[in-house]
């Protein structure tokens, strides 16, 4: 848990990789297109900044490259794909329950509604 | 789909490495995005992506170069004689182009410290024998009047003065200029005033200018010295002014002596105004628009005219005048040989990037197993090209930036050396010039040493050959290259080796010129007379108690004097009728004053008639002393015993010539002889002679017991320019000496540089060809059939870079040739000399490479992997 939590805060767009590689691993152009659906076209993740940030995470090993391949009708032999580490799971986790925190402090302010 | 073309050419903004890792993906993205993208939306897609990639380019960039440095580092700590052995290397290469190129920027680019100084010249007169000659004072204002092509000209006259301070005599070196001299030369004293028209008139009051460097030494940069007088030759001048310290030194040059302690005006010190009495020099600034040739055609149409007007006077042949630029007078001498050695110090540096680049490759190669296992481990040809590219980079920076320190070292050292080896030394230092090209040598060794496409190739070859675990021979590419490395650093070795052979062969040929005296063993010495001695008996009867005081000095075994010393440097032209007719034919001659022992102990030979003796007093009969070259152009064979000529000054005197003598090269080895007439002493008295002494040891040790024996006959009198005869020779031929000297080093660098370069090739080589070795031997060929294969490869390149070498050196020594004085220097010596050092240079180079060629084991070659 201490390991996370040295990466932490997390940018954006790394968040936004974690949270699409953790219900399941994928290419580099289904990350792209989910990070797109999930935000309603709010973030645009280019193909060059997604592969330097996925270089550093897999530096850092919160991702690996895998072999396994989810499912052979969505396969594509030629693509890499990605999976979540423990530690990127545990990182991810950490980030979001920090997010949250501070979302609590700003809704104690009444800065933000609360949700309906 | 025009947006797909662009693509591969988006993939360019980013590293090579991540190229490698990403490219097919990248690739794979943008075409799927622009395919599910809607028909307008296709370019905004590719926008998009351009985008997106300009902006994570910088930091990928960035981080791989940090990524290779650190692997680089790593490298230099694993193998660290090979990264010191590169730098060095390329710290010699640079450093001694900098260090050559501080000189050529202090001595030849920065400006002359006045304004304009391109358009100022010196005017010449020439005489009908070819030489450059002095003016007359009456040519001096025709100038000023007429103004031919010139805004102005100002005269100039060398004079020695004795300052009198404290008590002490001190002899100061004095230039008489007009009133309009710093006013041309666009300067002015940084305090008092400058001289004015009534300064500059016979008989007015005397006044003097200081120059920076006498008013701070002798006066302590008193301020309160302006207005107040000091004694000059016995007057009392005053001082009017100090001059800036940045105008002090000027350089050298045929016109200014090297140093100039104070300025007076010109027309109270005019020895004559007659218009055969040459003694002048005359700058001149070119009216705005007139171009130097032009200026020259106006000045020598004002000659012809002078020629005309004056037809007495301009006799013995055609006389001209010309106007040559101030810079290149000064300058002439240094750019050649500067130029020269910079030509060489080029190849040095092309020899060491050649080796660096040929040790980078060769470790390259060296680092094939490591290479592999990394790229086992995933690592792809880019990131270890990568990394073998910062390599070099750190390499050729670190090389560098220790040239730039040795190129700031190189000016105090020669100074140390010789501060006189070239003029405006002391400006040397490392300026933003000097910094500029520092930088741009190191930018093109970079280039040569780490990026050019040859070596670039071969590395990504080398890397390729790594990933696919190829432990094969030696590629086509990477042969040629070691073929051209062997060929260009014996060429380029060659070429330094020659040129400074010839060199030196011009510096021996010049010490053996023959001078018409004996050099060794003379000490000499310039004294005057006190300005206040009444009479010339006075003066003549001074100068020889003096040579008497000096002959008793313990270690002197002769001495004499005689006006103007040979190698001394000015010197006075003079004018001698011939005959007894008043308008007969004239000679340029130059005329000297002897004590009656001074060929005896000068060494000059007479060749006929009798020295001068005790008859020759003020009172008897008037005779001279001819040389060979005087005597030759009255008569054939030079018997002129008996004739009589006139000196101009007194043309009723008629002087007998009574002996004839050898002729002596007064201006140095490598200048032409000039006609001499000498009188003895009492009969031709001038205020100033030098003294002459032959010692029966060294010369120099007994300079402080003769300077002791004249203070003993006038301590007033300054005995000043004391040197051995040896030093002057030195200093006439200092001009080659000193591009000699560079080029010595520079040649021995090379030579090291060329055989370390050739050993490395050759052993990178055998290495590669190890199996092929081995292969021979196992077949039969015996170890000294193949050492002597090695051997003669290696020796065929060299002969092909010997060749081409020599060719280069040919094409430098006629240029030396043409540019400087050389005398007939017997060709083939320097060419033989230099191809044979590097011949057995390269012979040592090749031999353990070559025997290890002989001693492979074929078993071992066959089975392990080459490349170690």
């Amino acid at each position: 848990m201490s390991a996370a939590l040295e990466f932490l805060p997390l940018t954006p767009t790394v968040l936004h990789i974690l949270l699409s590689l953790a219900d399941g691993d994928k290419h580099g152009y289904a990350i792209i297109k989910e990070v797109r659906r999930r935000t309603d076209g709010e973030v645009e993740l280019g193909a060059s900044s997604l592969y330097a940030v996925m270089k550093r995470l897999l530096a850092d090993r919160l991702v690996v490259e895998t072999d396994d391949r989810p499912d052979p009708a969505l396969d594509d032999e030629r693509r890499r794909y990605y999976r979540l580490t423990p530690l990127g799971r545990a990182a991810m986790l950490a980030e979001l329950r920090r997010l949250e925190s501070i979302l609590l402090q700003a809704r104690a302010k009444r800065l933000v509604p609360r949700p309906r | 789909m025009a947006e797909y073309s662009g693509l591969r050419w988006l993939l360019r903004l980013l590293p090579r490495s991540f190229r490698e890792d990403h490219q097919r993906e990248l690739l794979r993205i943008w075409r799927e995005e622009i395919r599910d993208a809607a028909p307008n939306q296709q370019r905004a897609v590719w926008v998009r992506a351009f985008v997106d990639t300009a902006r994570v380019a910088p930091r990928e960039f960035v981080e791989a170069g940090i990524r290779n440095l650190r692997g680089a580092a790593r490298g230099f700590r694993r193998a660290p004689a090979f990264a010191i052995a590169a730098v060095l290397t390329l710290a010699i290469g640079t450093g001694a182009t900098a260090a050559v190129f501080t000189l050529i920027n202090a001595v030849l680019l920065r400006p002359l410290p006045f304004s304009a100084p391109e358009r100022v010249g010196i005017v010449w007169p020439i005489s009908p024998a070819g030489d450059r000659t002095w003016l007359s004072f009456p040519e001096l204002q025709d100038l000023q009047r007429e103004r031919p092509g010139i805004a102005s000209a100002a005269g100039l006259a060398d004079l020695r003065l004795t300052l009198v301070h404290d008590g002490v005599g001190h002899e100061v070196q004095a230039l008489a200029v007009s009133h309009s001299c710093f006013d041309l030369l666009g300067v002015a004293p940084s305090r008092g005033r400058d001289f004015a028209g009534v300064d500059d008139r016979p008989g007015a009051a005397p006044v003097v200018v200081l120059s920076d460097h006498i008013w701070r030494t002798r006066f302590g940069g008193n301020p309160a010295l302006i207005g107040r007088t000091i004694r000059l030759n016995e007057d009392d001048y005053e001082v009017i002014g100090v001059m800036p310290a940045s105008f002090s030194i000027l350089p050298a040059s045929s016109v200014m002596p090297p140093t100039v302690d104070v300025w007076v005006a010109l027309e109270p010190h005019l020895p004559s105004t007659d218009r055969s009495v040459r003694f002048l020099h005359a700058l001149a600034r070119l009216q705005p628009g007139v171009s130097f040739v032009q200026a020259e055609q106006r000045i020598r149409a004002f000659g012809a005219r002078l020629a005309n007007q004056y037809a007495s006077i301009y006799r013995g042949g055609r006389w001209d005048f010309t106007v040559v630029p101030f810079a290149d007078d000064v300058l002439k001498g240094p750019r050649t040989s500067l130029y020269l050695v910079f030509g060489l110090v080029l190849m040095v540096l092309l020899l060491a990037c050649a080796n660096v680049g040929n040790l980078l490759l060769a470790r390259g190669e060296a680092r094939r197993a490591e290479l592999s296992v990394r790229a086992a481990l995933g690592a792809g040809p880019a990131r270890l090209a990568g990394e073998l590219f910062a390599e070099a980079l750190v390499i050729a920076a670190a090389g560098s930036a220790l040239g730039i320190a040795l190129a700031a070292a190189m000016p105090p050292l020669l100074s140390a050396w010789d501060p006189a080896a070239l003029p405006r030394l002391e400006n040397a230092g490392v300026d933003a010039n000097v910094f500029a090209f520092t930088l741009l040598v190191c930018g093109a060794c970079t280039m040569l040493v780490a990026a050019t496409p040859m070596v670039e190739r071969a590395r990504l070859q080398l890397a390729a050959a790594a990933l696919a675990g190829r432990s094969g021979g030696r590629s086509r590419r990477s042969a040629r290259a070691g073929r051209v490395l062997i060929v260009s650093q014996t060429a380029l070795a060659t070429a330094v080796l020659i040129t400074t052979f010839f060199l030196t062969a011009i510096l021996v040929e010049l010490h053996r010129v023959d001078l018409g005296f004996e050099t060794d063993r003379l000490i000499t010495g310039r004294i005057a007379v006190s300005p206040r001695s009444p009479t010339a008996a006075d003066s003549a009867a001074f100068f020889e108690r003096v040579v008497d005081a000096v002959e008793r000095v313990s270690g002197v075994a002769s001495a004499a004097a005689i006006t103007q010393l040979p190698l001394s440097g000015a010197m006075l032209g003079s004018s001698f009728l011939i005959e007894t007719a008043p308008d007969g034919p004239r000679l340029d001659a130059d005329l000297r004053g002897i004590t009656p022992d001074y060929f005896r102990v000068g060494g000059v030979r007479l060749i006929r008639g009798r020295m001068f003796d005790t008859r020759d007093t003020a009172n008897g009969r008037a005779v001279a002393i001819v040389d060979e070259a005087f005597a030759r152009r009255l008569h054939p064979a030079g018997d002129v015993i008996g004739r009589r000529i006139r000196w101009f000054r007194s043309p009723d005197v008629e002087l007998e010539i009574v002996g004839v003598v050898n002729s002596v090269r007064h201006r140095g080895p490598d200048a032409p002889v000039r006609e001499t007439v000498y009188r003895p002493h009492r009969q031709y008295a001038r205020p100033s002679m030098y003294l002459v002494a032959r010692t029966t040891g060294d010369p120099s040790m007994v300079a402080t017991p003769i300077r002791a024996a004249v203070a003993a006959v006038d301590a007033a009198q300054p005995f000043a320019d004391v040197l051995t005869m040896d030093a002057r020779m030195s200093a006439s031929v200092r001009r080659v000496s000193t591009g000699l000297l560079l080029a010595a080093i520079l040649s021995a660098l090379a030579l090291l540089l060329s055989m370390i370069g050739l050993y490395g090739v050759l052993s990178f080589a055998v290495a590669q060809r190890r199996r092929e070795f081995g292969v021979r031997l196992s077949l039969g060929a015996t170890p000294r059939r193949v050492r002597s294969m090695v051997l003669r490869e290696g020796l065929g390149l060299t002969a092909i870079g010997v060749a081409t070498g020599a060719a280069a050196a040919a094409v430098t020594a006629m240029t030396v040739r043409s540019a400087m004085f050389a005398p007939e220097v017997v060709e083939t010596g320097p060419y033989l000399y230099g191809v044979s050092a590097v011949v057995v240079a390269s012979v040592t180079a090749f031999w353990l490479p070559a025997r290890r060629a002989s001693s492979v084991d074929p078993a071992v070659a066959f089975r392990a992997d080459p490349s170690s």
